[in-house]
């Protein structure tokens, strides 16, 4: 699964055009990261592009704060799709 | 309460604000700068060449005059530069230019007087068509967040306004081929009443895409001379057959006289007059005779004051198609009378192509540095006379003049004409 962490940062440093070593795991997207609304909606259609999944329940996916909250998403909805 | 109208503006004279050009800057196929792009015009280079950005194998047109080399992040943030459509993109390079060549960097203004018109055809007509593309490929959820703010038209102006903290009034103009004229039109007379202080004011375009030249090419706007790119732009010659599509912004701050007295600043010219008027008469033909555009010269001439023998030079609009070069003479010979046979009348856009919405941004610049400048750019690729195009359109070679004043038009597909009217600065 440490692919899927991987991916996850380059899509995020590739939408926000910052350096990849600053996508920590404990880095908060909006906080730390800078995103704006527009941006987090970005990172996370691409996230569901790049892994394959449809982050529909939404209530739980606005709800991620950090690289490492979508980290642990991803892991589940792919493993719950395989 | 406004006052409008010739009469009205003449008894209040002695107190009507004046409003001057104060800073230039263009991205223009000639040149990513004002100083490149006007050596070049004069130069009476040609910048058509064949289209690169896309494939255009199965298109009857494939030459246009691009931006060559134009790198956003040399103006602006990378993350910035990926959330505007290109049109946008020109506008904030064009305008850094013209800000920083009016000497604003350090400030000296107030940002709740200054604002930003910026007119565009289309707006983020690249964008549409890319986004179209992921709706058809991958649905629905695929279309981007920014798919809507960067494709609307008035993004330019809002993003010109985030960039420098501008907060007076802001909007677009869209009039097709027309944009960029109403937009420094609307923005004299904003100024002119008091509304503001300083405006950005201009236009962008970036329409050399898939969509937009199909489209142009399906409705015979544009020339097939493809293998002849040099030659493809030919306003006024009688072997003309289309426009030549071309891209950039042309952004000029336009500021009140006292305003920019106080602060000291280089007065390139001054605006004197506009209008704007209608064909009220066919989609994309231009009225027989050029009705509308002779009116809009008469009325801009009569909102600034002047007659029509004070007037040396008109950059044309020109645009090497067969119908809007003959009506436009015959406007031109309407207005002017026998004074139309002392006039030179060029096209640049021999040179550049057409700019479209940034057409009337990029021929003001070249207007007023004519006339500040005494020189005056030819129309190029002028070889064959047309009898129904009998005017001196100063042909292949830059002419020097004195220049006091001189008109651009600028003429949209919609039937809207707008003109302004300029003048060399005397104190």
């Amino acid at each position: 699964m440490a692919d899927v962490a991987e991916k996850v940062k380059a899509v995020i440093a590739e939408k926000l055009q910052i350096d990849a070593g600053q996508v920590t795991m404990e880095a908060a997207i909006v906080e730390d990261l800078g995103a704006d609304s527009l941006e987090q909606a970005d990172i996370l259609f691409s996230l569901e592009d790049e892994f394959n999944i449809i982050a529909d329940d939404t209530d739980e996916a606005e709800g991620l704060k950090t690289v490492g909250d979508i980290v642990a998403y991803l892991e589940k909805k792919v493993a719950a799709s395989s | 309460m406004r006052l409008w109208g010739r009469s009205i503006i003449a008894e209040r004279e002695g107190m009507q604000r004046r409003v001057v050009v104060t800073g230039m800057g263009t991205l223009s196929p000639l040149g990513l700068d004002l100083e490149s792009s006007w050596k070049a015009l004069v130069a009476g280079e040609n910048a058509c060449g064949p289209i690169t950005t896309f494939d255009v194998s199965d298109f009857p047109v494939k030459i246009a005059c691009e931006l060559k080399g134009f790198d956003p992040e040399a103006f602006m943030d990378k993350r910035e530069a990926r959330k505007m459509d290109p049109c946008c993109q020109y506008a904030v390079a064009a305008t850094q230019m013209a800000w920083k060549d009016a000497g604003l960097e350090d400030g000296g203004y107030d940002p709740d007087r200054t604002g930003v018109i910026i007119g565009s055809g289309v707006g983020g007509i690249q964008t549409f068509e890319n986004q179209h593309t992921m709706l058809m490929e991958k649905g629905p959820r695929r279309i981007s967040p920014f798919f809507i703010p960067m494709m609307i038209a008035d993004m330019p102006s809002g993003m010109v306004s985030i960039a420098l903290g501008l907060k007076g009034p802001n909007f677009a103009t869209v009039s097709a081929c027309a944009s960029g004229a109403h937009a420094i039109g609307t923005s004299f007379r904003a100024i002119r009443d008091g509304d503001a202080e300083m405006i950005v004011t201009g236009g962008t375009e970036a329409a050399i895409s898939p969509m937009a030249v199909g489209g142009f090419a399906n409705m015979k706007a544009v020339t097939f001379r493809n293998d002849e790119p040099d030659k493809a732009s030919r306003p006024f010659d009688l072997n003309r057959d289309g426009f030549v599509l071309g891209e950039g912004a042309g952004i000029v701050v336009l500021e009140e006289l006292e305003h920019a007295r106080k602060r000291g600043a280089e007065i390139k010219g001054e605006v004197v007059g506009y209008a704007a008027t209608a064909d009220a008469y066919h989609m994309t033909a231009p009225a027989p005779g050029g009705e509308g555009g002779a009116r809009a010269m008469a009325l801009a001439m009569s909102d600034g004051g002047i007659s029509p023998e004070d007037v040396q030079y008109i950059n044309a609009h020109g645009t090497s198609t067969p119908l809007n070069d003959k009506f436009e003479t015959a406007a031109v010979k309407s207005v002017f009378g026998e004074h139309a046979a002392k006039l030179a009348v060029s096209s640049t856009k021999s040179m550049v192509g057409h700019l479209l919405g940034a057409a009337g941004g990029f021929e003001f610049i070249a207007t007023t540095l004519a006339v500040k400048n005494s020189l005056i750019p030819p129309t190029i690729n002028y070889e064959t006379p047309d009898p129904e195009c009998d005017l001196d359109y100063v042909p292949n070679q830059a002419k020097e003049a004195t220049i006091q004043h001189a008109l651009t038009n600028s003429f949209g597909f919609g039937g809207h004409n707008a003109v302004l009217a300029v003048r060399r600065f005397e104190d």
